[in-house]
């Protein structure tokens, strides 16, 4: 009986394309029951409409979307599963759609779709899942002529969020294409080639870049990179401390907006989040590098 | 457009990127030029009435406690039938984009890269403290900045002579160019810079006061114009630049510090300038470049009385480093970081509030830099790949190539 209930559990069965052993079955399950139960539990805080119900149940499509991401890059089944599972029960996530009823993942599911067909080769359909999730995410933004930030703690936690606001809110957007530009011209001259791996540090990069430097980011802004650096992490387990950090600077950041405080100072997370900057800057350099020592190889 | 492009080896994504960040920094400095600040308010704007009043006799008075180098710009200004402000700004703009050239040259005779060379211009027009301080405070710090750029860029081709006149022009303009002057002194040691080069600087500092000294102000009063700045701002030790005085405490010993300040400074480089000339080495143009950095860091670290600006020696020079040391990229990037911080806590007009996060905090952060430039130029030294010669006890006792 033993054996018999060990080989049910442990066997592995396939569907289709996919194959599953039961635990894997109840992990799934029991995960996905546990990411329900987490989102009722809190969901009662703000009113829940038909469009924070549907961003509740994107959450669970984006936890498999990245999951198969994840797979697709690593090709490891157990990986896999742990994103979808950590995904299914990540507190910025469930903050941000079944709590607070932000719904930013509707814009963010867009970003990853554009990340998943990009990553598979379908370019244009890749180019056009980002610009919708730009768009959309452009859409949501309300320019503050008062502070430069509304939540996120970035750049202007450190150099002062309220002067020259009006100025720094044109400026810090130039800023950002100038860096943009000088990226893609670097790229364009190395005749680097976007590899699966860069891509991902590349998307990783830009979610941290553009709230740290771009004005009137919201607490939330960070979701992007919240789950583009799990994503990471599974690709390279050796930086796991960067979702981990991230996380945490971006539920501090949802706690001072929802409670009003934070237990540590805001221009500490925005260091933090300078670190991490360049820590997956510095990940895209020597992969550049490495891409252009083949290239000359070839 | 194509002989164009064949002649000065360019591409069209070369022409590109540089068209495109040039119309970025131009519409960076667009938008902040309507900023007034309160040195424009208390201090230029005054001058230049002053100016259109009273013509070049203006010269002759007290009222400004400037190099007359700046005063004859100012004068130049009151002249043009535009917006004062706007004239000043111009110029100040113009001298970034000149700026940023003469530092994309640099990068390109120390590195060979176009590529480093385009991203450093690039990146210098997008450089906050840059475009803060000529765009947005109206300040002038650009002007003897770039004469020292172009001082490290003759330095680098090996032609002195030019390099100093430039170092000369800097220091008719600006007290600050003295930061990084201990780095002409071991420069000289190691036989790159003749003692009749440094005449060019009293030289030209000389010639620069003559006008006003012919409008009638009293020669001594011209040559002590830098001492009488000094004794200015001396109400804090250290006024919003994170260095030691902010770890030990700015408000005390006012009198007694600022003597002892500038004592202590004097013996650190004597230390620092001995130590050096213990050895020859090679002096490749990352050297240099990295002894400019080494000292325009370490002297307003213990200087008293240093202004929030007095940074941006380090900042640029911490952008050339960087692109030739790619490893130390972090270094311009907290560099700039600091200085910013420090123009926005008076841009902000915090006056004694910390800002967020406080001056001793980055004071910390600034020696973590000085020590880490300290240790790389350390190493060159004694890397014995990069030694000459060995000094001992005064005597060159060995010579190799």
């Amino acid at each position: 009986m033993d054996d018999f209930l060990r080989d049910f559990v442990f066997k592995q069965r396939k569907f289709g394309r996919f194959t599953f052993s039961f635990l894997d079955v109840l992990l799934a399950a029991c995960i996905t029951g546990t990411g329900v139960m987490l989102r009722l539990a809190v969901v009662e805080y703000t009113v829940t409409n038909t469009h924070k119900l549907g961003a509740m149940f994107i959450d669970f499509i984006l936890a498999y979307l990245c999951a198969e991401l994840v797979y697709d890059s690593t090709r490891h089944r157990n990986r896999a599963f742990l994103t979808y599972s950590i995904l299914v029960i990540y507190p910025t996530m469930i903050a941000n759609s079944a709590l607070w009823g932000q719904n930013s993942v509707y814009y963010v599911f867009f970003l990853f779709v554009g990340l998943y067909f990009w990553e598979r080769g379908r370019k244009w359909r890749g180019l056009l899942g980002i610009a919708v999730g730009v768009v959309m995410a452009l859409a949501r933004m309300e320019l503050s002529t008062k502070s430069l930030t509304l939540g996120w703690p970035n750049f202007y936690e450190i150099i002062g969020k309220e002067k020259f606001a009006d100025l720094y809110n044109q400026v810090s957007v130039l800023c950002l294409t100038g860096i943009l530009l000088t990226m893609i011209y670097i790229f364009v001259k190395k005749n680097v080639t976007l590899t699966r791996e860069l891509s991902l540090r590349l998307f990783l990069f830009l979610a941290l870049l553009i709230p740290y430097f771009a004005p009137s980011m919201p607490a939330w802004a960070g979701l992007t990179a919240d789950i583009a650096a799990l994503v990471y992490c599974m690709r390279w387990p050796k930086k796991f401390y960067v979702p981990m950090l991230h996380l945490i600077v971006s539920y501090s950041a949802y706690a001072n907006i929802i409670n009003g405080e934070t237990k540590l100072p805001m221009p500490l997370y925005s260091v933090i989040l300078l670190i991490l900057l360049t820590d997956v800057g510095a990940g895209i350099y020597q992969e550049v590098v490495t891409s252009v020592r083949k290239g000359y190889k070839r | 457009m194509n002989k164009f492009l064949k002649k000065y080896e360019l591409d069209r994504a070369d022409v590109l990127y540089l068209a495109a960040l040039t119309l970025i920094g131009l519409a960076i400095r667009v938008i902040l030029r309507v900023v007034t600040s309160e040195d424009w308010k208390v201090y230029w704007d005054p001058w230049i009435s002053d100016l259109r009043q009273m013509g070049f006799a203006y010269l002759a008075t007290d009222r400004y406690d400037y190099a007359p180098s700046f005063v004859y710009i100012l004068w130049v200004i009151s002249k043009l039938p535009i917006n004062p402000m706007t004239a000043y700004k111009a110029i100040h703009i113009v001298i970034d984009f000149v700026a940023a050239a003469v530092m994309g040259k640099i990068v390109m005779e120390t590195t060979g890269s176009k590529i480093k060379s385009f991203c450093t211009y690039g990146f210098m027009l997008l450089v906050p403290t840059l475009w803060a301080e000529s765009a947005l405070w109206a300040q002038c710090d650009i002007i003897f900045m770039t004469f020292l750029l172009f001082c490290f860029y003759y330095l680098i081709q090996e032609r002195p002579n030019m390099a100093l006149f430039f170092y000369g022009l800097a220091f008719a303009f600006k007290l600050q160019s003295l930061f990084i002057f201990p780095f002409l002194v071991i420069l000289w040691v190691n036989k790159k810079i003749k003692l009749q080069h440094f005449l060019w600087i009293p030289g030209l500092y000389f010639l620069s006061i003559i006008p006003a000294w012919i409008a009638g102000r009293p020669l001594m009063d011209l040559i002590n114009i830098y001492m009488a700045q000094g004794a200015q701002d001396v109400w804090s030790l250290s006024i919003k630049w994170p260095n030691i005085y902010q770890i030990i405490g700015n408000q005390y010993f006012l009198l007694e510090y600022a003597e002892a300040g500038t004592w202590l400074i004097l013996g650190i480089l004597m230390c620092v300038m001995f130590a050096m000339a213990q050895k020859r080495y090679r002096i490749t143009s990352e050297f240099m470049i990295q002894m400019g950095l080494f000292f325009a860091i370490l002297t307003p670290y213990f200087l008293p009385h240093m202004h929030e600006r007095y940074g941006c020696v380090a900042d640029i020079l911490a952008v050339i480093y960087a692109m030739m040391n790619i490893k130390r990229f972090y270094i311009p990037l907290v560099h700039i970081l600091m200085s910013f911080n420090s123009y926005m806590a008076y841009l902000s007009h915090l006056e004694n509030q910390e800002p967020s996060i406080y001056y001793g905090v980055w004071a910390f952060v600034e020696l973590g830099l000085l020590v880490i430039v300290g240790l790389d130029m350390w190493r060159y030294m004694t890397n014995p790949e990069n030694q000459t010669q060995v000094v001992k006890a005064g005597v060159v006792t060995e010579e190799r190539e």
